[in-house]
């Protein structure tokens, strides 16, 4: 009989590369500036200020390379800075105007001020670069620092290509050293796309556990005895797979029926950047008159209709208290169940995008805060990492899964429909073509070598799972379109060119200027291997 | 189950469809009739998931996407870049696994390939040659008509093990049939449950532990035709 579960929280935190330093504000920074406000930064505070106070707990986080860059980057540094100053202009206006009208929305108006101000104390606390903190966070052994793939690319689509997914994986790897300073145990497979052969590339990279799908169990190809309550090492590799549990996960991370939904919790998308007069907040949104969030929100979810009633922090924090509460219950509940059905103690495995915390969640930071006090509390959940978990050397079940993903319906639906299906065509051709680049020009020197590797940052870029996915989700499509067909448009500019054995100096100062990111990228990579080009 | 350009489909295409969905006289049904069926049916399903229904549990919060309200213009392309070609002028055909059942594959043919076969066989029509093996043994193959135009197709894989290829065909005037590409082979998905109902009754506690991890609070199953149909066969077998 078991007698304590093993609980692996997981966030990802992720956001494509959106820098557009060609315009003095481009509307799609804000994705990072917001995230960094109302989630990154409080979410560093809150796991410092535990780890001062001495609550004994662990967890991992995964940042992507792409997300790394922005947030090393000196003019988005520079522009966050000039964001935070415009939050902060428009927090004292706002607490003012709260004040003269007397509309119960000062408290609020002086706690979204307070946070933007020692926002940006921690901000420059840390150097403007506030993976450093995490860092420390992990050199204090409170958290596990994990990699995923160069620009999140949703792999399964590319099982085809090795050279680009060997690609993705080694600058993922390797971007991770260069932000880190530590070669990564975990890899987040991004939108937790498997195939089975891809344990074997991990493998090479010295990769020792990565998430999967919670169905990918009871979907295997093989009977997996453990049930998705162990790490499962996949086929014969020995890289072990954490698989999500959904049971538990839903609990936060449905948008119809999870805790964020609670009517007593912020309304997310009542914000006066749309509901005030423009000539006040004229300042504070993008030109022509676009209106946009401000951060600056006063209502309650309420209920469906347009009727919103006033936030009230007091309400709301009562009800986050009661869901960490309730959360608790549910691993409690569940780690009851399986120690009395099982001989082993259970490992639950918990996945989340980060910026669902603070963020699209404003009081989920102050529920990750409560879960984690919380269960130090527990006598039968422990708070852990998965190589904490490995490092017990047992023996490890061998699990046979298919191709998989955590999208809607399982598998790649989502990345694959009516409205993305297209991008393949061009996005595999660039791949080809990449290869064909590295091996008529191996080790190439000085200006070629810059052309040919600015070729692989775009290939890179577009095969982002982002760009897709936004397709799918009909959100942001012109803007994921444009950026598709700038990147495969701009490799045709190298292919065609290297084709002539000519260089287009123009277009690589200005793509090296626009794209900057993984410095150290070699388009040798991209050289197909022996192996691959006998599957031909 | 998706769809892609449903008017494309070719009538025996439709039919079988339609049979899987249900539709007791699809033998009997014109082509504007199926395709009107079927579109009826793919929009109950759309507005099931974006009304709340059972398939909305596993919509998740995408915290990070806003709207974008610029129309583009804005985000200008550098010096040489051209617009992306419709087609690429080389002859080959790509599969992806889109799911469970569904294949999705792209290909072109290089005009050059096309004159010359048409110089040498008269017109010819194309086809898809869908074939299924496992350990070098064919299990399963069909033909799909397409029209000479089509560029793509969703392809409905029935086999539950085995790997599936793909051939472009053209089917001479003079009957002869010449393959032009085929595609790499695609695993397809294998379940262990599926494969061994016998075994279903014999395993209550394990299979129980397996769906709760995909079961919310409110007692529904995580969105997966595959899960689905493991669950379907648990409820026959009287097990849980």
């Amino acid at each position: 009989m078991g007698t304590k579960a093993s609980v692996n929280l997981i966030l990802h935190a992720h956001l494509p590369y959106v820098r557009h330093l060609e315009y003095p504000k481009f509307l799609e920074e804000d994705w990072l500036f917001e995230s960094l406000c109302e989630t990154y930064i409080p979410l560093l505070r809150m796991l410092e200020k535990l780890a001062d106070e001495g609550v004994c707990y662990r967890l991992s986080i995964c940042f992507s390379p792409t997300l790394c860059t922005m947030l090393t980057d000196g003019p988005l540094q520079e522009r966050f800075l000039g964001y935070l100053s415009s939050r902060i202009e428009l927090g004292e206006k706002e607490v003012e105007r709260c004040r003269k009208e007397d509309n119960g929305c000062l408290e609020m108006a002086q706690r979204y001020l307070d946070n933007y101000l020692s926002c940006q104390d921690c901000y420059e606390a840390n150097g403007r670069n506030i993976l450093n903190g995490f860092i420390r966070l992990q050199e204090r052994g409170i958290i596990e620092l994990i990699a995923t793939a160069a620009t999140h690319c949703y792999l399964p689509l590319y099982k085809d290509y090795e050279s680009a997914v060997k690609a993705q994986i080694e600058i993922g790897i390797k971007s991770h050293i260069s932000f880190f300073h530590s070669a990564p145990k975990g890899f987040w497979l991004p939108e937790c796309g498997y195939y089975p052969g891809l344990e074997k590339i991990l493998g090479e990279y010295g990769v020792r556990w990565c998430q999967i799908p919670a169905h990918s169990i009871i979907t295997a190809r093989n009977k997996i005895l453990s049930a998705g309550y162990q790490p499962v090492r996949l086929y014969d590799s020995a890289i072990a797979g954490f698989p999500r549990d959904w049971s538990i996960t839903n609990l936060v991370w449905s948008d119809t029926t999870g805790y964020p939904c609670d009517p007593d919790y912020r309304e997310f998308y009542r914000d006066i950047g749309y509901d005030l007069d423009m000539d006040y907040i004229r300042p504070y949104i993008h030109e022509p008159d676009v209106r946009v969030f401000t951060g600056y929100k006063y209502l309650a979810i309420t209920g469906s209709d347009e009727c919103k009633r006033l936030y009230d922090p007091a309400a709301a924090a009562k009800k986050v208290a009661l869901h960490a509460d309730n959360f608790l219950y549910h691993l409690r509940r569940k780690t009851l169940s399986l120690c009395a059905e099982t001989s082993t103690d259970p490992v639950l495995n918990l996945c989340f995008d980060a910026e669902l915390f603070g963020h699209r969640w404003y009081e989920g930071i102050d529920f990750l805060r409560l879960v984690l006090t919380g269960g130090v509390r527990e006598e039968r959940i422990e708070f852990t990492t998965p190589s904490h978990i490995l490092a017990s050397g047992s023996a490890l079940e061998r699990a046979e899964l298919n191709e998989c993903s955590w999208g809607r319906g399982g598998y790649s639906d989502s990345w694959l429909d009516s409205q993305n299906s297209w991008i393949y065509r061009h996005i595999h051709q660039a791949i080809e073509r990449m290869e064909e680049l590295a091996e008529r020009f191996p080790a190439q020197k000085s200006l070629r070598c810059r052309f040919l590797n600015q070729a692989a940052r775009e290939v890179l870029l577009a095969m982002a799972s982002d760009w897709p996915y936004i397709l799918h989700d009909k959100t942001s499509v012109i803007y994921a379109e444009k950026r598709l067909r700038n990147h495969l448009g701009s490799f045709n500019v190298v292919y065609a060119n290297m084709c002539k054995n000519s260089v287009h100096t123009e277009w690589l100062v200005r793509a090296e200027k626009r794209n900057a990111i993984f410095p150290d990228i070699d388009y040798n990579l991209f050289h197909p291997t022996e192996k691959e080009k006998t599957a031909d | 189950m998706v769809l892609i350009k449903i008017e494309s489909l070719s009538q025996k295409e439709l039919e079988h469809i339609a049979v899987q969905e249900g539709v007791s006289d699809a033998a009997s049904m014109t082509r504007e009739e199926l395709i009107e069926t079927l579109k009826d049916i793919y929009e109950d399903e759309r507005d099931d998931e974006y009304s709340g229904g059972e398939d909305n549990i596993q919509r998740r919060f995408v915290t990070w996407l806003t709207d974008y309200r610029g129309d583009g213009s804005e985000i200008t392309s550098l010096p040489g870049v051209e617009e992306l070609p419709e087609l690429y002028a080389e002859t080959s055909i790509h599969v992806l696994m889109k799911n469970a059942t569904w294949l999705y594959c792209y290909w072109s043919i290089a005009p050059l390939e096309a004159e010359k076969l048409s110089q040498e066989h008269g017109s010819f029509s194309l086809l898809l040659h869908v074939s299924v093996s496992e350990n070098g043994q064919t299990i399963d193959s069909y033909d799909i008509s397409i029209g000479n135009d089509d560029v793509e197709w969703n392809i409905n894989v029935n086999s539950s093990r085995g790997e599936a290829r793909v051939d472009l065909v053209a089917e001479c005037a003079d009957g002869k049939r010449i393959t032009l590409c085929h595609s790499r082979p695609v695993t397809l998905v294998s379940c262990y449950w599926l494969n061994h109902r016998d075994e279903i009754s014999s395993n209550e506690g394990l299979l129980k532990r397996e769906l709760g991890l995909l079961t919310n609070r409110e007692g529904s199953l995580l969105v997966s035709e595959t899960v689905k149909n493991i669950a379907q066969i648990i409820r026959e077998e009287g097990v849980i």
